[in-house]
């Protein structure tokens, strides 16, 4: 029943984004952006990257209100290590310049050549974006009622060499 | 109630130990079941904190992503345990969570101040834990556990129910262990106490008592045992040495009876030669008393018949050599005198007399007798009276002048150029006595320094040459300084070599009452020159009729004395060999004084004078002076004469002045000049009469009225009686009847008084009066004016009728 509950809170996510398209373009950061912004850093406390002691590069891919949320992040430290925030184009060479990738208001097509690029690589993918962990990313954002739930995708995990902390993972959907 | 200080040292051994063990144990356990308790809640809260930092790791999650089913789901894991009551979830704002409630909801047991601060609280029943959870240095919530606390206090009891144990095995291990180890100790103790109280008891100091341990105790029975042996030792040696005492004892004992009998002995020596000294000083008391007698008798003569020689025509050289032959008898006499008052004073045989005595006539008499040999030396003596000086005092006239005889007569003699001079001065003077004191000062030859300590002694002058120079016994001094301490006063000198010296002394003399009854001469000091007028005045001869009889055995006694009455003018004097011849001899003749001598053969004067105041008792007669001559010195004389009825007494050798003065003491008898101024005397009292009337005749007329017919009887009888009386008047103041005299006188006044025969009664009554103060001569003077008033009454009577 947990994972029905989830599920919803995974479409209420997805409604959630797509009921508001216009207002995402709007300068004001919504309630909902806030608390995307604010999953995306303490989901990061819970996940280790393999070689990576020091510094979390979290790139941005896609336009919307949300970015001057996830700006704020810029500089915190998760689990001792500096978070910088940097906004990238699709087609950058993100699997150089990122440890987090953030994709929104981005094309399936975009996300799927975006993913595909990441295959293998130790590089954690988040997106709000509908079935982002059945299209091969890690952690997928998603609405159920009011609340902002996620999902993670194992396959996708263990494909890009991450290591989940299993207290995470009892919150999350699960995706094989 | 028994006191532990009187417990038996088992007990008390016993209580030592057994409150020692259970003092340990008490407080042994008390540690161990706190530290216990400390440990148990320690244990708990490290355990509960175990469980909360396993949650705290597992919630983080849960807590940031805020899934409280999650969060939930964790803290009923609690469920297995059963201590939890309650547990809470909070997030970084406080906010709950999650909870888990065992039963039912618990509350919050207290307030939070600050939400990061870990607590743990203890409350009766629970414990309170509440800690903050950390993640990634932030404060990310807090979970809250309280827990009761069953477990703890199962452990707790469990483990006291332990100690109870324990301790209950403890006590009987130590009672146990105490009650042997008690006897262990004590035993040795009570058996030595047995031991002792043993010995005591039976007083056998034989024994020893049997070591147990080598402990203190140990060495006290051997201490013990070694204070037995020594008393038994002590023992042994007491019984040598009362075996030994005993021994001693019934020598000593012995020893003593044999002194016993030797001091009786010597007491009975002693005793006898008591007896023999006592027998000595009788004999010596005796021997000096007849010496006395036999040696004033002869000295009597002697003396008597030096002084009737002088009296003698004698040849100028017989004459000087009389003299001397006088003045030796006379020292003679003294040194006599001296020796036997000394004797005196030896025996204590001296009394002291108190009479009234005026001091001054003393002093005077004895610088007149002294003057005139201080003159014939070249020597001024003067005497000062002290003018305040009581008239009359009481005091022994013949040892006071004795003792200033003795001082005078010494300073005159030791004194060759200068003066003496004798002082009487009164000290102090109080109500009834006063505090004289004579002192004689003399410019003589003075006493060595050397000798003044021994100067009173006996036999002592300044040295022997003094006596060969100046004579004397020397123990003038010696009997001065006794006298006067038997009179109750000090007799002391000063004196410096060659200068001189003075002796004085001091009398406590009582003040007699009666000042008037001595007449004292006011003169305060005497030269010698008039002495010689007044001893002239003194000397008074007795009228023609006066007749004496003498009781004496001595024939140069008798001569003496017959030589010394006919001298004063005594013609009349019989002679009585012995006593009982005085006593024929008085009554067959009549006399006017008995001279009685006491020692005589046949009848003794005493004797004598008894007989004769028994015939005089007998017949009525009034009683004849008697006085005692006598050689015996002792004092007890006087009493004996006194007492055998004599009225005076006169010590042999009679010296002429004596013998005058107490005759004229004792015989009634009218000197020639006396009568003169007797005479006189009754002359005027005659004159007096003179004033009277004869007759009153108004006392005769009222008589008369009276009477009626009776008054011619009445003036018959009268005339009757009147020349009855006056003979009896006449008669007997021939013979000195002073009693006849003064009734008859005393009848014939009042009768003629009763007539109105005013100046007969007025002569009576003079002549009673005259009678009455003993001035016989003066109311024999009157009677021939009381005869012509008589004759003159009884003719104008007989004309009146």
């Amino acid at each position: 029943m947990p994972i029905i509950n989830k599920t919803f809170a995974i479409l209420a996510i997805a409604l959630l984004g797509s009921l508001n398209p216009g207002q995402s373009e709007a300068s004001s950061a919504t309630k909902a952006d806030k608390v995307k912004a604010a999953i995306v850093y303490k989901l990061t406390k819970f996940i280790t990257w393999p070689d990576k002691k020091q510094t979390l590069s979290l790139c941005i891919v896609g336009n919307d209100t949300i970015n001057s949320e996830l700006l704020k992040i810029n500089h915190k430290y998760s689990s001792g290590r500096r978070i910088s925030v940097t906004h990238k184009a699709p087609n950058a060479p993100l699997e150089k310049l990122c440890d987090l990738v953030y994709i929104h208001n981005t094309k399936s097509t975009a996300i799927a050549g975006i993913l595909s690029e990441l295959e293998n690589q130790p590089v954690l993918t988040i997106s709000d974006s509908d079935n982002f962990v059945y299209q091969g990313g890690v952690i997928g954002l998603f609405r159920t009622g009011s609340r902002i739930q996620f999902a993670i995708s194992q396959e996708a995990t263990k494909s890009a060499g991450l290591a989940i902390n299993p207290q995470l993972m009892r919150l999350a959907k699960i995706v094989k | 109630m028994m006191t532990f200080k009187n417990l038996p040292i088992k007990k008390k051994l016993r209580y030592a130990m057994l409150l020692t063990a259970y003092t340990v144990l008490l407080v042994t356990l008390s540690v161990q079941t706190v530290s216990e308790y400390i440990h148990s809640r320690s244990l708990l809260v490290s355990k509960l904190e175990t469980l909360v930092e396993v949650i705290s790791a597992n919630v983080q999650a849960a807590l940031l992503f805020e899934d409280s089913s999650s969060a939930e789901e964790l803290l009923n894991g609690f469920a297995n345990t059963d201590e939890i009551e309650a547990a809470y979830l909070l997030n970084q704002d406080g906010v709950k969570v999650a909870a888990y409630h065992r039963e039912k909801k618990q509350p919050w047991a207290f307030t939070l101040e600050e939400l990061n601060q870990p607590v743990t609280l203890f409350s009766r029943a629970k414990l309170h834990l509440y800690r903050p959870i950390i993640q990634d240095n932030q404060f990310i919530g807090s979970i809250y556990l309280q827990s009761n606390l069953r477990e703890l206090y199962l452990h707790l009891s469990n483990i006291l129910f332990l100690a109870l144990i324990a301790a209950l095995i403890s006590v009987v291990l130590a009672a146990a262990l105490s009650a042997r180890l008690q006897r262990l100790l004590a035993r040795p103790i009570t058996e030595l106490a047995d031991t002792i109280s043993d010995i005591t008891r039976r007083q056998r100091y034989d024994r020893q008592v049997q070591k147990i341990d080598n402990d203190e105790i140990g060495q006290l029975y051997d201490c013990f045992n070694g204070m037995l042996a020594q008393i038994k030792e002590r023992d042994d040696r007491l019984q040598k040495h009362s075996e030994n005492l005993e021994i001693t004892v019934a020598s000593r004992t012995h020893e003593l009876n044999v002194a016993n009998r030797d001091l009786k002995e010597n007491l009975s020596e002693l005793h006898e030669a008591k007896e023999a000294a006592l027998a000595a000083a009788k004999a010596k008391s005796a021997f000096l008393a007849n010496m006395s007698h036999e040696i004033r008798t002869p000295m009597n003569g002697v003396l008597g018949m030096l002084e009737m020689m002088k009296d003698t025509p004698l040849s100028k050289a017989q004459g000087d050599l009389l003299r001397t032959a006088y003045s030796s008898a006379d020292s003679l006499l003294a040194i006599i005198n001296d020796i036997l008052d000394f004797s005196k004073i030896e025996a204590g045989k001296m009394t002291i007399e108190h009479i009234e005595i005026s001091v001054r006539d003393v002093v005077s008499d004895i610088c007149t007798l002294l003057t005139g040999t201080a003159r014939e030396k070249g020597l001024t003596l003067s005497c000062h009276i002290d003018a305040d000086l009581p008239r009359v005092l009481i005091g022994d006239p013949v040892r006071l002048r004795q003792v200033l005889t003795n001082l005078i007569g010494n300073a005159v003699k030791f004194t060759e150029t200068g003066e003496v001079s004798v002082k009487v001065g009164l000290l102090q003077c109080a109500e009834s006595s006063a505090r004289v004191e004579f002192s004689v000062e003399d410019t003589g030859i003075g006493i060595p320094e050397n000798i003044l300590p021994r100067l009173f002694d006996e036999f002592t002058q300044a040295d022997g040459s003094t006596t060969r120079k100046f004579g004397g016994t020397g123990l003038g001094l010696t009997i001065s300084r006794q006298l006067v301490e038997l009179m109750g006063g000090n007799i002391s000198v000063v004196s410096v070599e060659g200068q001189g010296s003075t002796f004085s002394f001091t009398l406590e003399m009582t003040i007699c009452e009666n000042q008037t009854g001595q007449q004292g001469s006011d003169v305060a000091g005497y030269s010698g020159l008039n002495d010689g007028t007044r001893k002239q005045q003194d000397v008074t001869t007795f009228p023609d009729t006066i007749r004496v009889l003498m009781a004496e055995d001595n024939v140069v006694n008798q001569k003496v004395a017959i030589s010394m009455l006919k001298k004063i003018g005594i013609q009349h004097v019989d002679v009585a060999r012995d006593g009982r011849e005085a006593v024929s001899m008085n009554s067959t003749h009549t006399y006017d004084l008995i001279l009685m001598d006491c020692q005589m053969p046949q009848m003794s004067g005493y004797e004598a004078t008894g007989v004769i105041r028994q015939q005089e008792r007998e017949q009525q007669l009034p009683p004849i002076p008697i006085i005692a001559m006598t050689a015996n010195a002792m004092s007890e004389d006087r009493e004996k004469c006194l007492a055998a009825g004599m009225d005076d007494y006169l010590s042999k050798p009679v010296k002429t002045q004596e013998l005058q003065k107490t005759l004229a003491q004792w015989l009634i008898y009218d000197t020639l000049p006396q009568t003169a101024d007797n005479t006189s005397a009754a002359g005027e009292i005659v004159e007096q009469t003179t004033q009277y009337p004869l007759i009153d005749q108004q006392v005769l007329a009222s008589l008369k009225e009276l009477m009626e017919e009776e008054f011619p009887a009445l003036i018959n009888s009268y005339i009757e009686d009147a020349p009855k009386l006056l003979a009896d008047i006449l008669s007997s103041s021939k013979e000195a009847d002073r009693e006849v005299l003064v009734r008859a006188a005393h009848t014939l006044k009042s009768s003629s008084n009763n007539l109105g025969a005013i100046k007969l009664a007025m002569i009576a009554e003079t002549i009673e009066k005259q009678s009455q103060d003993n001035k016989l001569s003066v109311a024999a003077t009157l009677i021939p004016s009381l005869q012509t008033a008589l004759d003159e009454t009884i003719d104008a009577l007989a004309n009146d009728e």
